[in-house]
C-alpha cells in the first residue's frame, strides 16, 4: 500500500514539474503597474502591450487579433479570491457594449486563420558563366569548324502562392495554443497575487480610448486604457 | 563581346547583391526581444525576427486585421562551368546546355553533419516547416540541451533548426553558469536569444 502511495506521490511531483509555467510574476504591488485600482481590499494592477512590446512578448503574432493586457491581481489579506476570465470586459469608451476576453485556443485559432489568408511571394534570381569549345558545322556552308567562347546566363523566377510562415500549420496553432496559455492569467481561486496576459479580440484603432472593466464581489474596478 | 557580356552579367549579379544587403539592413530593426513569461525579471532575452513581417514593413501596423503579402527571397543561383561541344553528338544543339559546375559539390556540403551528439544527423539542419534559435552571447564551450537531452555545444549549434513545438532550452557552461529559456518555435520564424549565463540559484531553478 505504502508503495503504491509512494509511487502516485511520484508521478504528481513529475507531473507537477513538467507542467508549463504560467502566468507572469506578479510585481511587489499593484501600483507597481500603469494601470492600477482597487476596491473591497482587491487591487489590480494592468498594463497594456504596445505592438512593439507584444512582438517582444509573444512569438505568435497576437497583434493580429488582440488588444493584450498584463493583469496583475493582489487578494485582499488573509483573503482569496476566485480569477475567472468572465469578470473582465473591455469596454470602448461610452459604448453601450463590452468585449469579454477570449481563451488561448481561440486566439491561437485566430491567428491561424489570418495567417493562412496571407500571400508568399518568393523571388528566385540566378545567374551564370561559362566557356565553351568545340566543333560546329557552319549552318550557311554546311563545312564543320572550330569555335569557343564565354556564355553568360541570368535569369530570375517569381512564385506566388498561399503563405507556408509562421502560424499557417496545425502543429503551430499547437504551439502558439501552447505558448499563449502559458503566458495567460490563470484562473481560479487564489490567495496570493496572481498575474498574466489577457487576450480581448479587438483590433485597436490608433489614439483610442477604452476602459478595463473587473467585477469583484459585485463592485465593479474601472481602470482606463489608452491605444496609442 | 564576350568580355562585355561577362561585365554585364556581374554588375547585375553586384546590384542585385548590393540590394538584398540594403534591404536587410533596413529590415534590421525590426527584431524584439522575448521576454520570458515566467521570468519577468529576466530582461528581454529573446529576439524574434520577423522576416516575413519586416518585408512589408509598417504596413504590417496598419493592416493587421487584412491579408498580408510577404515577399522574399526564395533562393539565389550562381553558377559557373564548362562545355565541350562536337559534330558527332550535338551539331546544332545548344550549346549551353550542360549543368556541369565545378562549384555543385559545395552545394552538398552540410555544417549539420555529424552533429549533434545524441541526435540524428541533421536533425538541426534546416528545412521545411522548421524554425530557427540562434544563440547569441554564449560561450562557444557552454552545453545545449534541449528538454533535459544534451544536443551539443553553442560552438556547434550557433544557430540550429527545430521542428515548430515547445522546447526547454539550458545552456551550461563548465564554470557552473547556467541560462534556462523556454522557447516556442513556429515555422519559419527565427528566435535570437540574448543568452546571458549566470551562477543558478535555488529560485530559478524551475522556469
Amino acid at each position: 500500500m505504502n508503495k503504491i502511495i509512494s509511487t502516485f506521490a511520484v508521478l504528481l511531483f513529475v507531473s507537477t514539474a513538467l507542467a508549463g509555467p504560467k502566468g507572469t510574476v506578479p510585481r511587489s504591488s499593484a501600483d507597481q503597474y500603469p494601470l492600477h485600482a482597487q476596491d473591497s481590499g482587491v487591487s489590480l494592477g494592468a498594463k497594456l502591450l504596445s505592438r512593439a512590446e507584444a512582438r517582444k512578448t509573444f512569438v505568435s503574432d497576437v497583434n493580429r487579433c488582440c488588444i493584450v493586457l498584463e493583469i496583475a491581481l493582489y487578494p485582499a489579506q488573509a483573503g482569496s479570491l476566485n480569477v475567472s476570465l468572465n469578470d473582465f470586459a473591455l469596454r470602448s469608451r461610452n459604448a453601450a457594449s463590452a468585449t469579454k476576453p477570449s481563451s488561448a485556443k481561440i486566439v491561437a485559432a485566430s491567428i491561424q486563420q489570418k495567417a493562412a489568408g496571407d500571400r508568399d511571394v518568393a523571388v528566385y534570381p540566378s545567374t551564370g558563366v561559362g566557356y565553351e569549345s568545340g566543333t560546329a558545322y557552319d549552318p550557311v556552308t554546311g563545312t564543320p569548324r572550330r569555335a569557343s567562347g564565354v556564355y553568360t546566363q541570368a535569369g530570375v523566377g517569381v512564385a506566388v502562392g498561399g503563405s507556408n510562415g509562421p502560424g499557417v500549420s496545425d502543429k503551430d496553432r499547437s504551439v502558439m495554443e501552447t505558448e499563449l496559455t502559458e503566458k495567460a492569467l490563470s484562473e481560479g481561486a487564489t490567495a496570493a497575487a496572481v498575474a498574466g496576459y489577457i487576450y480581448f479580440p479587438v483590433m485597436p484603432k490608433k489614439k483610442s480610448d477604452y476602459q478595463l472593466e473587473y467585477v469583484v464581489e459585485g463592485k465593479k474596478l474601472i481602470v482606463p486604457v489608452h491605444v496609442e | 563581346m564576350p568580355m562585355k557580356r561577362v561585365t554585364f552579367c556581374l554588375g547585375i549579379l553586384l546590384a542585385f547583391v548590393a540590394s538584398i544587403y540594403a534591404q536587410d539592413s533596413s529590415t534590421a530593426t525590426d527584431n524584439g526581444s522575448i521576454a520570458s513569461a515566467s521570468n519577468a525579471s529576466q530582461t528581454k532575452t529573446q529576439t524574434q525576427d520577423h522576416e516575413a513581417a519586416a518585408a512589408s514593413g509598417n504596413q504590417n501596423d496598419q493592416q493587421s486585421s487584412g491579408q498580408e503579402t510577404h515577399v522574399r527571397l526564395g533562393g539565389f543561383v550562381v553558377s559557373a562551368g564548362y562545355a565541350h561541344f562536337s559534330p558527332g553528338i550535338c551539331p546544332y544543339g545548344y550549346p549551353y546546355f550542360p549543368y556541369y559546375s565545378p562549384f555543385s559539390a559545395a552545394l552538398w556540403w552540410d555544417p549539420f553533419w555529424g552533429f549533434p551528439v545524441g541526435y540524428p544527423a541533421g536533425y538541426f539542419s534546416p528545412g521545411d516547416g522548421k524554425g530557427e534559435v540562434k544563440l547569441n552571447d554564449a560561450p562557444k564551450n557552454a552545453s545545449v540541451y534541449l528538454n533535459g537531452g544534451f544536443a551539443g555545444t553553442v560552438e556547434h549549434l550557433k544557430s540550429f533548426w527545430l521542428d515548430p513545438g515547445v522546447y526547454d532550452l539550458v545552456l551550461s557552461a563548465p564554470d557552473g553558469r547556467e541560462y534556462q529559456q523556454r522557447v516556442y518555435v513556429l515555422t519559419g520564424k527565427t528566435l535570437k536569444i540574448e543568452a546571458k549565463l549566470a551562477k543558478p540559484s535555488i529560485d530559478t531553478e524551475r522556469m
